[in-house]
């Protein structure tokens, strides 16, 4: 089949780079084997670990991704990355000039450019704008620790009580060992029954505090779940994320798939590409596992890191999947023993020129563009870069594809 | 330095993933969903078939949870694979008539305004739901008045005289309910320039054979139609092309990960109808003359679970987007909640509405005039549970080229 | 707190668990301290193969025989921590049959069954087997869980009064006249000290028991043999495969539990280094290669981890070179050998003996108490051991696969979790079905201090995912049972990954690699758990 952009992957990058080619009028394929990283993320989105992200980015190493997207451009990038999200119906709150900070499933603040609105966030990592709050939580949700963001709040003078519910459907679906996950309690609460049933329980509870705490479950199908229980409760809720599956990174990719479709992008889930095919130094078509042959003007590779299957390590050597690219492995090995170390597989990758195009045996092929997290040279983990890496370096490719 | 293993299991790391899009799991508390029916339960079984569970019964076969895997483990073949070997429940009558669409349907047809009449009566259907456990709240597809394969007899002269020839694998469905969508595909298949015909011998796919436990007669006629659809790609060079995703899927991917048998040289020779003619539209010398005064028609389209797993959607996709008085609706891509021969069952009649339920209102809400399906239990699933007609792609596109 | 033992045995593997049960049985009051959790040395280190004896039969007829019989024994009185698989000693086309002859015939003498088998049939029997087989043996071999029979020893000799101290570090022997009277310790959770006093002390400290007994003044001359193992991600295997031929590296493929183990090799190690063992990347290729001789399907197979273990092998005592060692049981009267009394070491042997060994110690203790007892391990069946797993299954009421689970882990005692409620039957790790129940059990019957304790008493975090969707809830259980609090929790956590990858980090190819950055995403990333950004 012929398009004019085919993508290899369908994550955030792929969609971010997908969205922006298919609005400027271009005829797109993505080609994803699977649901994406954002199943298992926070979903929400760092920068860059730092008070000031945008002066350490000015620092960084020429290899950086950030650096090859240069300083200038961040302002404009990061601002259309938002309004895409946006677009997609993702709103968020946060800006590149000022990092805030969500709280994690642990209950450590981490430093975050933007986070989906509704999160339990501090402005400065040290304090919230709230006295008292009260943490309410599904009765045997084990991917959701209450204990860790109280003593949390509590070490921030926060006067912190806590509340489990139950409701008739997940008291019926805990009869399943393994069923109470966060999926699991978003889908019931879809329904506006159990919705008000919460809200009873809620306002029932939780006295005067000031804000509910909640982990991130509230919906999966349904819109604006939290504003309305907000609204039934005269309260603002607020949500912690849990462990995986994530449902507000299911419900952002399920967002960013409906605008690239709104937009005419087709999507080839469960393919992946296998083969390739190059005349004069530039890609031609690619093929995949499926046997569909896809050809294109542009190819972009976004088929993220190891778990997204863009990179393979064998004990000795970090290998590009599809086309055999340019990539970087330390001589020491590409692990240290502690996992809590900066590991260096974390930034092998595939090495691009200035203007993200691939590069094989040395040269840097025409019409192959890669951008997020099969790029090397960052550490997304230490760094806290890799969903700021991931939408920036899309939409730096998307511009040079529309540009052309 | 090192290889990657053959067993699919291993690539497996529990993101998790599956799990969100399970829709058996999603609405059916009692299943115990992909990741531990299917990867972990299968490490468990290895050790001890004691480990095997029942309640893999309620996998309904969609495979959604492959196509959700990062990791591209065949977590449905997992399931059905334990179920075929470790399940001790023998299939019963009711199994027996839902499982034999082909020996049912063909008695059915030579009666059939009587079987449909009597099917549709309320008393009828609770008797059907006493002794068969089909739940009585089912509404049955129509036996036509005769089969296709009779009226492809009677074209064999006209078909004979195109140069170029295709092979229709038609299916159960096609012959004993709805023969219209076949002529349908012969009409678009002339227009392109091309004599349909049969196959040599056309056994039941064996989709609901395998699904309701009859593997031994599945793998009768999976073997009666690999020699006919081998006869016909290999020895004849015919493409063999069916309009119905789930046989497509069963001809090519079941037969080799379920029943064990080797396709490999005639795989690549079976083709979905959207996908091939998809594909000669665009080839630039093939077109086709769309009547200018066709009505324009709101499609909106529902990608059937198995044409997911294939991954030919886009075909079915793009193959209406180029019929100039449809205007392309595409409906969120989730299951219907029939799956075949599962929705008939009383005990899963709830489950798979449940299942459907979103879908049945994004049809209502999407102002469609028809609903665009490639597998006719979808159509079953939403003609009964929706206000719109279902028609295959191919109907539309007959329709468009109607004088 | 009474302070005063009859015994008191310094050391939580298999041999010191199993003194401390015999000495029980008999009615002798013991103490057993350990200084890290129980099994932690080489006990959990191995294959956890239920030798037949068969591997020492041509070289070592005493082993062997020892084997069977110990073999007989276990399958009786640890029922739950045996699996009955048979084994099969494979030749390859290289290993001709010579040795085949010789085998079975030093078998049979030694009382192991021993029959050889067509190669076809053997394939039948075990089709993951090299098929370039040209004969094969079955032998009576089988698969032990050293965790499992480590605790069961621990659980019935608490039953019988012993008292047991983990996490107890012995800082010296208090020796009065001459004689070892007991033994200054101090805890190292809490970092409180005390002073327990017994008329024998007996070091059952593996390896580490080269230093104790340099404490009472003693020389063992020792030699540490490190041993590297792999662990695939499933079972390969259902039966033990082992090479037919002269004891070599790499040569036994051994199916536990729900995955298959090969080791070992075998190499000299520094003392230094056996307190934090490292697989280099030479051993995993060796493991690998050798393997797949055995079975060709490994040289695909997800490596889940890799391990090393150290062989407490000790030289005769008349050959100071150490040249000469002795793999067989070793029980040191130091009265008698260095002048020192009211001290014993018990070492050498090996996982399969552990019974004996700990017979023979507490035979040496009844006469120097002059007490006349005699010994009933033999008889006596281990807390949860029952006659099958299809027994349990009847009783079975929840899921499938959690309660069938739970009674492979624990047999009979399985009975002793709760399952009454949804809350209890839900499942935190669901690769290994350890169900919350399961996880308060070991909390509160089964001495667990930490995540890491946690794992060997039920398998959380063993499986696939080795601990990245499972860890965390299992913190928050344990958390939540008022055994920690939340800081702790946290500390912990970071230790449970941490040892986690450790043994991944040596094999991070493929989808281990995969695996591993999940676990960095999701403990690193997603929870920040190494964030020192604030007060912990």
């Amino acid at each position: 089949m012929r398009y004019d952009t085919v993508i290899i992957g369908g994550g955030l990058s792929a969609l971010m780079c997908g969205i922006e080619v298919a609005r400027a009028g271009k005829k797109v394929a993505l080609v994803a084997t699977g649901h994406s990283s954002l199943h298992f993320s926070s979903c929400s989105f760092g920068l860059y670990n730092a008070k000031r992200a945008l002066e350490a980015i000015a620092a960084l190493g020429a290899e950086h991704p950030y650096s090859k997207i240069g300083e200038d451009n961040f302002e404009q990038l990061t601002s259309r990355a938002t309004e895409i999200l946006n677009i997609a119906g993702i709103a968020t709150v946060g800006s590149a000039e000022q990092p805030h900070y969500i709280i994690t499933p642990m209950g450590k603040w981490r430093e975050c450019w933007l986070s989906m609105e509704g999160m339990l966030t501090s402005k400065d990592g040290v304090g919230v704008d709230f006295k008292s709050a009260a943490i309410v939580y599904p009765e045997g949700f084990l991917d959701f620790y209450t204990q860790f963001v109280v003593d949390h709040l509590q070490d921030m003078g926060v006067e912190v009580t806590t509340h489990a519910f139950a409701l008739p459907e997940l008291t019926v679906r805990r009869n399943n060992p393994t069923e109470m996950r966060s999926v699991s309690v978003a889908r019931a609460l879809d329904k506006e029954e159990n919705i008000r049933a919460l809200a009873t329980i809620i306002s029932r509870q939780v006295g005067s505090a000031e804000v509910v705490i909640m982990p991130a479950v509230l919906g999966f199908d349904a819109p604006d779940v939290r504003t309305r229980l907000e609204r039934m409760v005269e309260r603002e809720i607020l949500t912690v994320p849990t462990l995986p599956p994530s449902v507000e990174g299911v419900k952002a990719e399920r967002a960013l798939k409906r605008a690239f479709e709104s937009m005419g992008g087709t999507i080839f889930m469960a393919h992946t590409a296998n083969s390739y095919a190059m005349e004069d130094g530039r890609v031609v078509s690619i093929t995949t596992n499926k046997g569909v042959t896809l050809t294109a003007e542009d190819f972009v590779l976004a088929s993220g890191s190891f778990i997204g299957g863009g990179l393979k390590g064998d004990g000795k050597r970090i290998d590009e999947a599809l086309f055999g690219l340019d990539t970087v492995t330390p001589e020491s090995g590409y692990t240290t023993r502690n996992i809590f170390e900066a590991q260096p597989f974390m930034s092998c990758g595939v090495v691009v020129d200035n203007t993200f195009k691939a590069v094989k045996n040395g040269v840097a092929i025409e019409n192959l563009y890669a951008c997020g997290a099969v790029l090397a040279g960052y550490n997304p983990v230490k760094e806290g870069c890799g969903a700021g890496v991931a939408m920036l370096s899309a939409l730096k490719v998307a511009d040079d594809i529309i540009n052309r | 330095m090192y290889q990657y293993s053959e067993n699919n299991l291993e690539q497996c790391t529990k993101c998790t993933v599956c799990t969100v899009y399970c829709p058996v799991a999603a609405v059916n508390p009692l299943y115990p969903g992909p990741k531990q029916a299917g990867p972990d339960g299968e490490r468990l079984r290895m050790k001890s078939p004691l480990f095997y569970d029942e309640s893999l019964a309620m996998c309904l076969n969609c495979k959604r949870c492959e196509v959700a895997c990062p990791s591209d483990v065949r977590i449905g073949d997992i399931i059905q694979s334990a179920r075929i070997k470790h399940s001790k429940k023998k299939p019963g009558l009711r199994e027996f008539t839902l499982a034999n669409t082909d020996l049912v349907g063909s008695m059915a047809t030579l009666v059939s305004p009587v079987v449909n009449a009597t099917l549709g009566l309320k008393p009828v259907r609770h008797i059907v739901e006493g002794v068969m456990n089909i739940d009585h709240r089912r509404i049955f597809p129509k036996y036509a008045f005769g089969t296709f394969e009779g009226w492809m007899r009677k074209q064999r002269k006209v078909q004979a005289q195109f140069t170029k020839q295709v092979a229709y694998f038609h299916g159960c469905y096609v012959n004993y309910n709805n023969p219209p969508l076949g002529k349908a595909f012969v009409k678009v298949m002339n227009a392109l320039g091309y004599g349909v015909q049969l196959l040599d011998k056309e056994k039941c796919c064996g989709v609901a054979l395998i699904s309701n436990g009859f593997i031994e007669k599945a793998k009768k006629q999976a073997q009666t139609n690999i020699n006919s659809i081998r006869k016909a790609v290999v020895e004849k060079s015919l493409p063999v092309v069916a309009t119905s995703s789930t046989c497509t899927f069963t001809l090519r991917d079941e037969y080799e990960h379920l029943l064990g048998f080797d396709n490999r040289d005639i795989r690549e020779g079976i083709d979905l109808a959207t996908k091939f003619i998809y594909n000669l539209l665009c080839d630039g010398n093939h077109t086709l003359a769309f009547n200018p005064d066709a009505p324009r028609i709101r499609v909106a389209y529902h990608s059937p679970c198995h044409l997911e797993r294939m991954g030919w959607t886009p075909y079915s996709i793009e193959l209406l987007k180029l019929i100039p008085n449809v205007e392309f609706v595409k409906l969120d891509s989730q299951c219907c909640g029939i799956a075949g021969t599962y929705g008939f069952k009383k005990e899963n009649y709830e489950t798979s509405q449940a299942i459907g339920a979103p879908l049945f209102a994004a049809i209502e809400a999407s102002e469609c005039d028809y609903v665009a399906t490639d597998c006719e239990t979808c159509k079953w699933q939403i003609e009964m549970s929706t206000t719109k007609k279902v028609l295959h792609p191919i109907e539309i596109l007959a329709l468009a080229i109607g004088h | 707190m009474n302070r005063e033992y009859d015994v008191i045995i310094i050391g939580g593997g298999a041999t010191g668990a199993g003194v401390a049960r015999d000495c029980a049985l008999r009615g002798i009051k013991a103490l057993l301290i350990e200084r890290h959790d129980i099994a932690t040395g080489a006990t959990g280190r191995n294959h956890g193969l239920l030798h037949s004896g068969a591997r020492y039969a041509v070289n070592d007829r005493e082993s062997a025989e020892e084997c069977i019989r110990e073999n007989m024994i276990l399958r009786r009185i640890a029922s739950h921590c045996v699996e009955e698989t048979g084994g099969i000693f494979i030749s390859l086309p290289e290993d001709g049959l010579d040795f085949q002859k010789k085998f079975i015939e030093s078998c049979l003498a030694a009382g192991i069954s021993a029959e050889a088998i067509d190669p076809k049939e053997a394939l039948l029997l075990e089709p993951s087997v090299n098929p370039a087989l040209i004969g094969a043996v079955k032998v009576p071999d089988g698969s032990v869980d050293p965790f499992r029979l480590t605790a069961a020893n621990i659980m019935d000799a608490r039953l019988h009064g012993a008292k047991v101290l983990t996490y107890t570090r012995v800082d010296e022997l208090i020796i009065e006249n001459g004689r070892v009277v007991g033994v200054k310790a101090t805890n190292t959770i809490t970092g409180e000290k005390s002073e327990y006093r017994a008329q024998i002390t007996v070091n059952a400290c593996g390896i580490w028991g080269r230093d104790l007994a340099a404490k009472a003044g003693v020389t063992i001359n020792m030699l540490p043999a490190k041993g590297a193992l792999l662990v695939f991600g499933h079972r390969v295997n259902n039966v033990v495969i082992n090479r037919c031929r002269k004891p070599a590296d790499a040569d036994i493929l051994v199916p536990g539990d729900n995955i298959t183990v090969i080791g070992t090799t075998s190499s000299k190690v520094p003392f230094d280094q056996c307190d934090d063992m490292y697989v280099t990347p030479e051993e995993v290729e060796l493991l690998l290669r050798e393997g797949s001789m055995l079975a060709p399907a490994l040289r695909y197979t997800r490596v889940l981890r890799a391990y090393a273990g150290v062989r407490p092998l000790v030289a005769s005592d008349d050959d100071p070179s150490g040249r000469s060692v002795s793999r067989g049981i070793v029980v040191l009267d130091h009265a008698t050998r260095d002048g020192v009394e009211g001290f014993v070491t018990i070492t050498g042997g090996k996982l399969m003996t552990y019974r004996l060994m700990a017979e023979w110690t507490v035979d040496l203790i009844c006469k120097k108490l002059g007490i006349d007892k005699r010994c009933t391990t033999a008889e006596t069946l281990l807390p949860g051991s029952l006659s099958s797993l299809e027994d349990c299954k009847r009783t079975a009421v929840s899921s499938v696969g959690a309660k069938s689970s739970a009674f492979y882990r624990h047999g009979s005692k399985a009975e002793n979790i709760d399952s009454s409620t949804a809350a209890k039957r839900a499942l935190v790790c669901e690769c290994e079905q350890v169900s919350v129940g399961e996880v308060e059990y070991a909390v509160n019957e089964l001495n667990v201090n930490n995540l890491i304790d946690l794992r060997r008493r039920t398998h959380m975090g063993m499986g696939t995912c080795q601990g990245s969707l499972c860890a965390s809830r299992a913190a928050a259980v344990m958390a939540g049972t008022g055994k920690s609090c939340s800081a702790k929790a946290k500390a912990d956590l970071q230790s449970f990954i941490t040892e986690r990858w450790k043994g991944m980090s040596s094999v991070a190819w493929g989808d281990t690699l995969r695996e591993g950055e999940l676990l960095s995403w999701i403990y690193d990333g997603v929870c920040d758990l190494s964030n020192k950004n604030q007060k912990e």
